[in-house]
C-alpha cells in the first residue's frame, strides 16, 4: 500500500513538471511569435524628409565624378558610387542640386529598397532624392565629392 | 542507410525540384520576346536561387499582381514610364522604388533571404548587365 501511494506521488510530481514545461513551452512560442510579428526584420527605416517644391534651371551642366566614394546615409547601409560615372541635372529641391546617372544603380538600402538620386550643394554630397517617394533622405554628414564638369 | 530515411530523403527532392520553374530555359524563349513597344519600359524579374523554393510569393507591382516569385523562374512586365513599386510579401513585406523611361529595360533580382518562419524574397534592382547574366540561368514563367 505505502509502496504505491509512493508511486502516485513521483507519477504526480512528475505531471506537475511536464505541465509547467509545458507552459514555459508555449510561453516562449507566444513571446516569439508576439516579437516577431511585431518589429522583427522591419527594424531599419531609412530616414525621409518630404520635398515639398522642386524647381528647374536651365544652365546645370553635366559631369564626372572625379573618384569613388563611399556614403554613409543617416540610416541605412553605406553606398558607393562609382569614379568616372556621368552626372545629369534633374532638378533643385531646398537641399541642393539633383543629379542622375545611368552608369550604376544608386539605391537607398534599409529593410527595403529605394532607387535614388544624389543631392549636390557647394561640392558636398548632402543626401538622396527618392523620385517615388519625393523625399530627401540625408547622408549622416555632407561630403565633399570631385566634379569634373563634361 | 535506413529505407525509411531513403524515401523521405527522394520525397523532399522531389517537392523541391517541383517547387522550381518548369517552363522553358531563357535560351529558348529569348528569340521569341519582342522589344518593348516604344512608349512602354520593360521589368524582366528573375529568382535565381533554389532556396525556399517552396515559398513563391506574389509580386505586386503598384499594388496589382503580377506574377509569383518561382525558384530558377523569370518572366517580364511591360508598363508605362514613371515611377513604380514592386513588393512582396512572406512574413515580412519588401518593396523596392524605381523608375523607368520609355524604351528602357531594366532588371530585378528577386533575392532570397532565411527568414524565421518562412524565406523573405526581396526584389533589388541590379545592372543591365548582371541580370543579361544571370537571367539566362531562369526558366520563364510567365503567360
Amino acid at each position: 500500500m505505502s509502496v504505491l501511494l509512493c508511486e502516485d506521488v513521483g507519477g504526480s510530481r512528475a505531471d506537475d513538471r511536464a505541465a509547467i514545461m509545458h507552459r514555459l513551452i508555449m510561453g516562449f512560442v507566444c513571446a516569439s511569435f508576439l516579437i516577431v510579428s511585431g518589429c522583427a526584420f522591419d527594424l531599419v527605416h531609412i530616414q525621409q524628409v518630404p520635398v515639398a517644391q522642386t524647381t528647374i534651371s536651365a544652365d546645370k551642366p553635366s559631369w564626372r565624378l572625379g573618384a569613388d566614394i563611399s556614403l554613409i546615409p543617416a540610416r541605412g547601409n553605406k553606398i558607393k558610387l562609382k569614379g568616372g560615372t556621368a552626372w545629369h541635372y534633374v532638378c533643385t529641391i531646398e537641399q541642393g542640386d539633383v543629379y542622375k546617372t545611368k552608369d550604376q544603380i544608386v539605391s537607398v538600402r534599409a529593410s527595403n529598397i529605394y532607387e535614388a538620386y544624389i543631392v549636390i550643394s557647394s561640392a558636398k554630397m548632402m543626401g538622396f532624392y527618392l523620385p517615388l517617394e519625393k523625399t530627401f533622405s540625408p547622408l549622416r554628414e555632407p561630403t565633399p565629392i570631385v566634379m569634373e564638369f563634361i | 542507410m535506413n529505407p525509411l530515411m531513403k524515401v523521405s530523403g527522394i520525397a523532399l527532392l522531389m517537392v523541391l525540384a517541383s517547387a522550381c520553374a518548369t517552363g522553358m530555359k531563357y535560351a529558348e524563349v529569348a528569340s521569341s520576346i519582342k522589344p518593348p513597344r516604344a512608349e512602354m519600359g520593360r521589368i524582366y524579374l528573375f529568382r535565381t536561387s533554389p532556396l525556399g523554393a517552396a515559398v513563391k510569393p506574389k509580386i505586386f507591382l503598384d499594388d496589382k499582381v503580377i506574377g509569383k516569385a518561382v525558384a530558377k523562374g523569370f518572366f517580364y512586365v511591360d508598363v508605362l514610364p514613371g515611377t513604380h513599386q514592386l513588393r512582396t510579401t512572406t512574413e515580412v513585406k519588401r518593396t523596392l522604388s524605381m523608375t523607368l523611361q520609355a524604351g528602357e529595360v531594366r532588371y530585378v533580382r528577386l533575392k532570397v533571404a532565411v527568414g524565421f518562419f518562412v524565406g523573405h524574397v526581396a526584389p533589388e534592382l541590379v545592372d543591365n548587365a548582371v541580370g543579361e547574366r544571370e537571367i539566362t540561368k531562369c526558366r520563364y514563367t510567365g503567360k
